[in-house]
């Protein structure tokens, strides 16, 4: 039994640890007085696109997730959107919305935020 | 304590502070800056640029009826899952072990009960039935999944009544999925290896298909524990299956399929030839004797159909005809023992649907299941004459049922069945089924639940383990008794309005099986034999409470903890009312899992400890080589397993790593017997010997890594 809460502990600590330095290291670039890394343009951009069930959300988050330059992504079928927060200086919204298409679904339009 | 422990701990502190530290931000003048409240005030902005609607990998569902744990394909990418038996490792609701310590069989329990008395459904057909039953979850890749619904209780009456204490029902990849390509190759410490090939093709607006294959085996056994007796069978299975989906511009809706199964295993002592095996006592002053072990070659061939057909254009009417047909060959020896069977299984349901309003809804159909057992079996051990039985059995039952649905809004839905069956050899039976689902606020739901099961059972190979012991067979061990047992419970679930999220809640349930009628398998009530009866009045139930909790603290960090106790007793001939032995008394599971941004990264971590069970009568004096008692007071010990598992995802690609009883735990002295040769291992042609008494792990550590690659269907 002491041998399970031990390693139980230990993985509650990892965890704990692990997770607040990642929340913390997203939010790191955004404050104006930190000189970790130079400040990245992040841009948040809403695609509205035709998607029509919880498979085409899964293939969309499956895949633009890994294209290059993106941060954030949220997927909304309700609102038929895709909301993508890139990294500027590596992708634009005209590949991202290229991206979008050639996993077959139709970008209707975009919002700039 | 052990020094192992202080090592953990220490690492584990040394990782998060590295990566604490590594995250430190400096500041201009090399000061470090307190980063700590950079989010405090940021919640919306977290919750905004995070990954929304990360599935959970195991949760309690909340819309459904009755209650049901969901194991979702995040939750089958958490640990090797390399076929469904280890898919449950992670679930307190599903306590997995092994049969033997021969065959490789893999057993579950649900509500401290045996996996035959819960039905197995492959989207709502019945599977894993009669011979199907001992090797069954290995037959099924984790990987071809994409969900696994736990339902405990009574369930519904349209699939039968042979549900006792809940169904377990396997989706799997749809030919809907747009992934032409899906490949999964994982190789273990131990030598085995698993290739999954999973297609999904669509052909035009109508058609579509998937193709499943999957090749397992191990290159090589191991007896870690030198007891003479293989860890692990060698093993290989060959599995494809190919499913098809028509769906018509009218609605119609025809989903067919066929699989073809080849499982061959050998266990037990190497060198083992079921073709050469005399069974001798060993001559005194000799060491030598023709070694024991189990030949099994299983093979089957599955086919199905499944016709949907809306009567009207909102489709709230529709009839179904669900057809499937299975013949299931399993060729095994044990020692001089031979077991020669196959199963014609046929399956047939007809159903009518009409959802009168949002508020009421009925089924009423019609379904016949029957199975075709022929059956060559010899029993040879020198603790009996021989015993053989060969022929044929039928197994019928036809029945009617009906379900009415009734929904208040979302505060209040019950669901009433019933089903009349006639059984060729028992007559008309009648189930009733009920489930009350009552949620006065949106953070609380109610459930009760309860209902009759009944099943035909098939006591050798419900039991197969009992062919991993030199003792003989009493009474009616070829008869398939109809089991017969009401099960009631209920379940309260209280979701906490925390962070504003739906996954965090607290859940308690306790459920109650009783049976009336059972096949009793007794390995107490006569030396050196395993014991074979009817209940006929004794009395036989389990209580099993249950309490869940989930919660995700931070973004992308779920903690869930689960604890089971059981309660099992059984009255046995000549020992009164005792608890069911081997049957674990509590389990509790741990599970933490986190997820960077963008889920690139995945980290899942599995605790869990496993309560005492009552060990056999003839165990209770066992010692050790020190001469002390090994189940102090009759139990077995409390033990830990402990999973880890690293996946780093990448378009299209995941690779990981990851460890499976990282505390090494093993149970000791599994191979049991009084007669040893001159090594000190266990002969197994004498009486005394059983392989079969198994509590624990088999195999100490192992580590495993693999990789999935998915291709996407494009434009």
């Amino acid at each position: 039994m002491k041998k399970i809460i031990i390693c139980c502990i230990a993985a509650l600590i990892s965890f704990s640890f692990a997770s607040s330095v990642c929340v913390a290291s997203d939010f790191a670039g955004e404050t104006g007085s930190v000189s970790v890394k130079p400040k990245k343009e992040y841009r948040t951009v809403t695609f509205d696109v035709h998607l029509h069930c919880e498979s085409c959300v899964k293939k969309v988050k499956e895949n633009i997730s890994y294209e290059k330059g993106v941060k954030a992504l949220e997927v909304s079928l309700e609102d038929q959107t895709v909301k993508v927060t890139y990294d500027a200086s590596k992708t634009d919204e005209t590949k991202l919305a290229a991206a979008i298409e050639k996993l077959g679904y139709e970008v209707k339009g975009k919002r700039q935020e | 304590m052990n020094i192992r422990y202080y090592f953990i701990l220490t690492a584990a502190v040394l990782f998060g502070t590295a990566a604490y530290a590594s995250a430190q931000v400096v500041g201009n003048n090399g000061e470090i800056i307190d980063t700590t409240d950079i989010y405090k005030d940021r919640a919306d902005s977290l919750q905004g640029t995070v990954f929304v609607a990360r599935q959970a990998g195991n949760y309690l569902s909340k819309g459904k009826p009755i209650r049901t744990e969901v194991i979702s394909a995040a939750g089958l990418c958490k640990m090797a899952c390399c076929n469904l038996a280890e898919s449950f490792e992670n679930s307190a609701s599903v306590t997995v072990g092994y049969s033997d310590a021969v065959t490789g069989a893999r057993q579950i329990r649900l509500l401290g009960l045996s996996g035959t008395y819960t039905q197995m459904l492959d989207e709502n057909r019945p599977v894993m039935r009669g011979l199907a039953a001992p090797f069954g979850l290995s037959y099924v890749p984790g990987q071809w999944l994409e969900s696994i619904q736990i339902a405990k209780g009574s369930s519904s009456v349209i699939n039968g009544a042979e549900s006792i204490t809940g169904q377990i029902n396997l989706e799997h990849r749809k030919p809907t999925d747009e992934k032409p390509l899906f490949i999964n190759a994982a190789v273990m410490s131990d030598t085995k290896m698993d290739l999954n090939v999973a297609s999904s093709l669509q052909m035009g607006a109508n058609w579509s298909t998937v193709i499943l294959g999957h090749v397992s085996g191990n290159i090589k056994s191991f007896d870690h524990n030198h007891d003479g007796f293989l860890d692990d069978p060698a093993m290989l299975q060959f599995n494809l299956s190919n499913r098809w989906l028509y769906y018509a511009d009218n609605g119609v809706q025809v989903r067919f399929g066929v699989r073809a199964l080849q499982d061959s295993r050998k266990g037990g002592q190497e060198g083992y030839d079921r073709n050469t095996y005399t069974l001798n006592e060993l001559e005194p002053g000799s060491n030598t004797y023709a070694p024991w072990g189990s030949d099994i070659m299983n093979r089957s061939i599955n086919g199905y159909l499944k016709v949907g057909v809306p009567l009207n254009e909102d489709n709230s009417q529709n009839i179904a005809l669900v057809a499937d047909y299975n013949y299931y060959d399993m060729d095994s020896y044990f020692g001089a023992t031979k077991y020669l069977a196959g199963q014609h299984s046929a399956f047939a349901n007809l159903l009518y649907q009409n959802e009168v309003n949002e508020s009421h809804k009925f089924t009423v159909g019609l379904s016949a299941n029957a199975d075709r057992f022929n059956e060559d079996f010899i029993r040879r051990v020198l603790a009996a004459p021989e015993v053989s039985k060969s022929g044929t059995t039928n197994l019928v039952n036809a029945g009617v049922f009906g379900e009415y649905t009734f929904h208040a809004g979302e505060k209040f839905s019950a669901i009433a069945g019933l089903r009349g069956d006639w059984y060729h050899k028992n007559g008309i039976k009648v189930t009733p089924r009920l489930t009350l689902k009552y949620s006065p606020f949106d953070e609380i739901v109610i459930r009760a639940n309860g209902g009759r099961g009944l099943r035909y059972s098939t006591p050798l190979v419900d039991n197969i383990g009992v062919f991993s012991t030199g003792k003989a067979f009493n009474g009616n061990f070829d008869a398939h008794t109809l089991e017969d047992a009401w099960t009631f419970g209920g379940n309260i679930t209280y979701y906490f309005p925390f962070r504003g999220l739906s996954n965090t809640y607290l859940s308690f349930d306790y459920f109650r099986t009783q049976f009336v009628q059972q096949m009793v398998v007794d390995y107490e009530h006569t030396a050196y034999a395993i014991d074979f009866y009817n209940l006929d009045g004794r009395r036989s139930f389990t209580d099993n409470y249950q309490l869940d909790f989930s919660i995700e603290p931070v973004d992308r960090f779920t903690v869930t903890a689960t604890f089971r106790y059981t309660k099992a007793k059984i009255e046995l001939e000549g020992k009164g009312l005792v608890e069911k032995p081997m049957t674990s008394r509590y389990k509790g599971v741990l599970n933490l899992q986190y997820a960077t941004n963008l889920n690139k990264w995945i980290f899942d971590f599995t605790a869990s400890v496993n309560g005492p069970s009552r060990v056999y009568d003839f165990m209770a004096e066992m010692e050790d080589d020190n001469g002390n008692i090994i189940y102090k007071k009759g139990l077995t010990p409390v033990y830990p397993l402990l999973y880890l598992q690293v996946t780093k995802r990448f378009k299209g690609v995941d690779v990981y790593v990851g460890g499976e009883n990282l505390t090494n735990f093993r149970q000791k002295d599994v191979i049991l017997g009084s007669k040893r040769d001159a090594a000190g291992n266990v002969v197994p042609s004498y009486a005394s010997f059983d392989a079969s008494a198994i509590w624990g792990p088999l195999m100490g550590i192992k580590v495993y890594a693999g990789v999935r690659f998915t291709l996407w269907k494009k434009a």
